[in-house]
């Protein structure tokens, strides 16, 4: 009896506690959604700082289209694919709009299970492997695209980023309840529509009851050198124009702090989704933290 | 629930594990798996079923033709391969024979079993299984009662299995559970299992939210984990077996729980599913969810296994399920009470009809003025004979005279007699009692009028009662929305604030400095008087002069002007003191300024390569202190934000908490009215259901009332009269 008295104690105790933001539980019901911004200005056609120099475009192409077959094993059931999230990914540069290519092209937010089932193409690319004896074979995986690298025009941020508000603010109006939106843009340059930091702000102050819409900004680097990845202080940045992209992302929500930490990143409370001069890795692990789920049910 | 940080093996995604499978000729040794054929999705990718910390993958063996479930880890299990082997080994020793049905699957951990990438990582080998998930599984056979009736028995078999042997799944859920084509169950993905060898270890997961009891915690793990979640599942079978209905308006569709949910436990007060089961008519459903309500508040040992509980539980059951196969039927009244008012109401012996005045079936025993009718017929009718033969016939009195006499006394005497009276009371006493009771038929319908009105009622009270919970949910979630909106956009500014912190240091460090500065070389400038070291050409007369016109030193003039002087049409020379205006002093001519001028400018050069370059260590810290006061009021003025946030979340949760107490209030006081009002419908069918028996019995004594006293007509009183009866 008195242990039975304990529990209970317990368990009010429990239900007294503060209100966390950005713990819902992402489900079919209260799906959350993911609007990738993807600058394609002339300048990413620029190399990449890495190992082996590859196109930014190409890149960040690269990236997305690899996250979202990630995302399609991450919500595959007996049944298919279940909808936790819904996707859009927007492309600027000459114009501003739906980076979807195929049967999904022109389309904002779409379902993930939707996403998995049409993939622009499956182009086969060769791979090494462990032969299993010490050694590496070439062979030739299946990898699905639902964007291609395009690198034209001017980097209109401004408009971009108000164009994933109207959709974070559609999304927030449909699910009150849900895990809030996340917008992430990858860019490589300065807006060359003005100053984004006002149509930044509008997007972050749009809110579900589980906290604010998030931003997460991937600068890649045209240089090489070390990248700046979830730095929660401006000071260090090279410039202003770096100062306002640190400035404009949000905190990192715990449950993505502590991944970012068990991926050997130095973060602390007040870390942001900022990383300046990504390299081609850096990239992949942004993706792969800004994108990571509360408990999936 | 395993820990995502620390400094664990990092394990591949999904995605690689599915990349890495599309050459299971490279990626493997294991001779079974080497070679094997993934199922794949129709993007040529293989197939994968993901959860928590791994992805499994259908594989068919192409040296034995076995198809195989393997199972990729996506995230360190801790102790994973001393865990497996407990309980592959324990799940070993188990006798088919002794088990309610085959429901274990076998399986082997492979260590270092499948290469991603530069290293191997373990897979787990498990038997492929032709089977659908407890909740598809539902979707498509929650009609059929009986099948859904013996999948709870089975169930409850599988949990008694479990039990026997010290075994606990840890996180059994429609998920977990599979029917295979013989509606027989099939137990999933051991990786929480309880079995004795592991005793002493922890967890490594919580279970299904939809299935655990509030009360379970992460370190909970022992033979008793499963006993609510079978408690929950079993009462989900057994409702749903009672009343298919209850799946389609408790469940939703692709809802991960079956009748319930964590919620519905947490706060059963403000559960509509659970006050659902809870009111049920059939009994056996409604003491099930008590018993879920009352357990979702007990420790997890003292919980009562299903295995304990069953056997009675049965029992009634079963019972019910043979009431309820007729259930609808009975509840419209046409034979014995309705199945739930079983126990409700006291049967009551139906009153027969008073049937105390019998109506006689014919004449009896004669009396004299029967005899004497009888005996006068005869004698009036020789009289009748006699007259017309004799001729006598007087007008006044014809032939026919004595036998109407007679006719006259035998109804005379017909008319004295008892029966008659007896026969006619008895009849108007029946068709009395018959007017009195009113048309069952037309009480029948009155009654399922009120009914269907009633249903109707209820159907929008329960529909209304959950749509303003919705309300409230909804409002709740639109305050808790303002006020994060709200504290975004303060906090911001804050933030903003916050920020400009450094730059503003930065700008009053600059600007102390600039002012010591000007004051030392303004103090430098100030020292040295015309008059001591004067510069060439002035002279103590002009020094004078210009003393009298206030410039003493070299602080008190910037410089000088050029004038045109119009008298004498030369160039003359004005000079400008520190507060910006100008003097003309006489002696001074261009020559003697650019010389007063040039003689500043060297004492000015002189003094700014003496003046400070840097702040002393106290004044820099007066400065430092006063933005870092700053940067802590601001940071004390965010952290208040967060707090009134809070108190409005907290507002916002109470005024929804309230709002719900009250809804449930409502809704117990309404649903007690109903309960009333349904009480009431069955008594009056019980009533009505006597009352039409009783209808149809004096019915038919009126019938045969009728036709006996048809029996006392004329002619039968005139056999009567002979014969005796």
């Amino acid at each position: 009896m008195p242990c039975e008295f304990l529990r209970m104690t317990d368990f009010f105790a429990a239900r007294q506690e503060r209100y966390v933001p950005y713990t819902a539980e992402i489900s079919r019901s209260n799906p959350t959604s993911i609007v990738f911004l993807v600058d394609q200005s002339t300048s990413m056609s620029d190399p990449i700082g890495g190992e082996i120099p590859q196109q930014k475009a190409d890149v960040v192409a690269d990236a997305i289209n690899r996250l979202l077959t990630e995302l399609s094993v991450k919500c595959a059931k007996e049944e298919g694919v279940r909808d936790y999230f819904h996707v859009a990914v927007i492309g600027y540069g000459a114009t501003v709009g739906s980076a979807f290519a195929g049967s999904l092209a022109g389309r904002d937010i779409v379902p993930l299970s939707e996403v998995a089932d049409n993939p622009a193409r499956v182009d086969e690319r060769s791979k090494k492997v462990s032969d299993g004896a010490g050694g590496l074979v070439e062979t030739v995986v299946n990898f699905p695209l639902w964007m291609d690298p395009v690198a034209h025009g001017g980097t209109p941020m401004n408009r971009a980023l108000q164009y994933a508000e109207s959709l974070v603010a559609g999304w927030t109006e449909r699910y009150p309840a849900s895990f809030p939106p996340i917008v992430i843009n990858l860019t490589d340059g300065e807006s060359t529509d003005g100053d984004p930091t006002a149509a930044a702000e509008a997007i972050t102050s749009h809110a579900t009851a589980d906290g604010a819409a998030l931003l997460f900004n991937l600068h890649v680097s045209a240089a090489g050198g070390t990248p700046t990845a979830f730095p929660d202080t401006a000071d260090g940045l090279p410039d202003s124009y770096a100062r306002s992209l640190f400035a404009m992302s949000s905190p990192l929500p715990s449950h993505m702090r502590s991944y970012a930490a068990s991926q050997g990143q130095r973060v602390s409370e007040t870390t942001r989704g900022f990383v300046y001069n990504a390299d081609i890795t850096t990239v992949v692990q942004f993706l792969d933290i800004g994108t990571r789920a509360t408990e999936l049910r | 629930m395993g820990s995502a940080t620390g400094p664990h093996r990092q394990f591949p995604s999904g995605a690689d594990y599915a990349e890495a499978l599309q050459h299971t000729q490279l990626c493997f040794r294991h001779p079974e798996l080497k070679g094997a054929r993934p199922e794949l999705t129709k993007l040529g990718l293989p197939r994968a079923i993901s959860g928590a910390f791994a992805s499994v993958f259908s594989l068919t063996s192409a040296t034995s033709g076995r198809r195989y479930a393997i199972k990729c880890f996506t995230r360190h299990v801790p102790d994973q391969e001393r865990r497996y082997q407990a309980i592959s080994s324990r799940l070993g020793q188990l006798e088919p024979a002794e088990l309610s049905q085959p429901w274990n699957l076998g399986f082997e951990y492979l260590p270092d079993a499948i290469s991603v990438g530069r290293d191997r990582y373990p897979v787990l080998k498990m038997e492929w299984t032709e089977a659908v998930t407890l909740s598809s599984w539902l979707d498509d056979n929650h009609a059929h009662r009986f099948t859904v009736d013996r999948l709870a028995d089975r169930f409850e078999a599988l949990t008694r299995d479990l039990a026997a042997h010290e075994i606990a799944h840890g996180d059994l859920q429609h998920g977990n559970l599979l029917v295979a084509s013989d509606d027989t169950l099939r137990l999933v993905d051991y990786d929480g299992m309880y079995v004795p060898a592991l005793a002493g270890m922890g967890g490594t997961e919580r279970g299904h939210r939809n299935y655990q009891s509030p009360m379970r915690g992460n370190d909970d793990f022992g033979a008793e984990l499963d006993r609510f979640s079978a408690w929950v599942i079993f009462l989900s079978l057994k409702a749903i077996a009672s009343d298919p209905s209850l799946w389609n308006r408790l469940h939703e569709p692709s809802g991960e729980f079956l009748l319930l949910t964590e919620d519905d436990f947490k706060s059963p007060g403000g559960s509509t599913r659970l006050q659902t089961l809870l009111a049920h008519p059939d009994r056996a459903v409604s003491g099930l969810a008590d018993q879920v309500r009352s357990l979702a508040f007990q420790p997890l040992d003292v919980l009562p296994a299903l295995v304990q509980a069953v056997p009675k539980q049965r029992t009634a059951a079963t019972t019910t399920s043979t009431v309820s196969a007729h259930g609808t039927a009975a509840a419209t009244g046409t034979s014995g009470l309705p199945g739930w008012m079983t126990g409700h109401v006291s049967p009551q012996v139906t009153p027969t009809p008073a049937t105390s005045v019998t109506s006689p079936d014919g004449f009896h025993i004669r009396k004299p003025l029967d005899v004497i009718a009888a005996v006068l017929w005869p004698l009036m009718f020789a009289a009748t004979v006699m007259m017309v033969v004799v001729g006598f016939s007087t007008p006044p009195i014809g032939p026919g005279v004595p036998l109407v006499a007679s006719a006259v006394l035998t109804a005379f005497a017909r008319s004295r007699r008892v029966e008659r009276a007896q026969s006619r009371a008895a009849l108007a006493k029946l068709t009395n009692e018959l007017a009195q009771l009113d048309d069952p038929v037309k009480a029948a319908e009155k009654l399922s009028k009120e009914r269907a009105t009633f249903d109707a009622t209820e159907t929008k009270r329960t529909a209304d009662h959950s749509r303003a919970q919705g309300k409230l949910t909804a409002q709740y979630h639109a305050e808790l929305k303002e006020a994060e909106k709200r504290k975004v956009r303060k906090q911001r500014d804050m933030d903003k604030k916050i920020d400009g912190l450094s730059e503003e240091l930065r700008k009053t460090l600059s600007k102390a400095l600039t002012d010591k500065q000007s004051a030392y070389v303004r103090d430098q400038l100030g020292r040295r008087l015309i008059a001591q070291s004067p510069p060439t050409g002035i002279g103590p007369k002009l020094a004078a002069r210009l003393a009298a016109a206030g410039i003493r030193t070299a602080a008190d003039f910037t410089g000088y002007r050029s004038v045109q002087n119009t008298h004498y049409n030369s160039t003359g020379a004005v000079l400008v003191l520190s507060s910006g205006r100008v003097v003309d002093i006489q002696g001074i001519g261009e020559g003697k300024a650019i010389a007063l001028d040039v003689w500043r400018k060297h004492l000015l050069a002189s003094a700014e390569a003496r003046q400070p370059t840097a702040l002393s260590t106290s004044e820099r810290q007066s400065i430092e202190q006063g933005v870092a006061h700053r940067r802590a009021q601001l940071t004390a003025q965010r952290k208040a934000v967060e707090s009134e946030t809070e108190t409005l979340r907290v507002r916002a949760r109470k005024q929804m908490e309230d709002g719900q107490d009250r809804l449930t209030r409502e809704n117990t006081l309404a649903g007690e009215r109903a309960r009333q009002q349904r009480q009431e419908f069955g008594q009056r069918t019980v009533a009505l259901q006597q009352k039409s028996a009783v209808h149809a019995t004096l019915s038919a004594s009126a019938e045969a009332a009728k036709l006996r006293h048809r029996g006392l007509s004329y002619v039968c009183y005139l056999r009567f009269l002979y014969i005796g009866r």
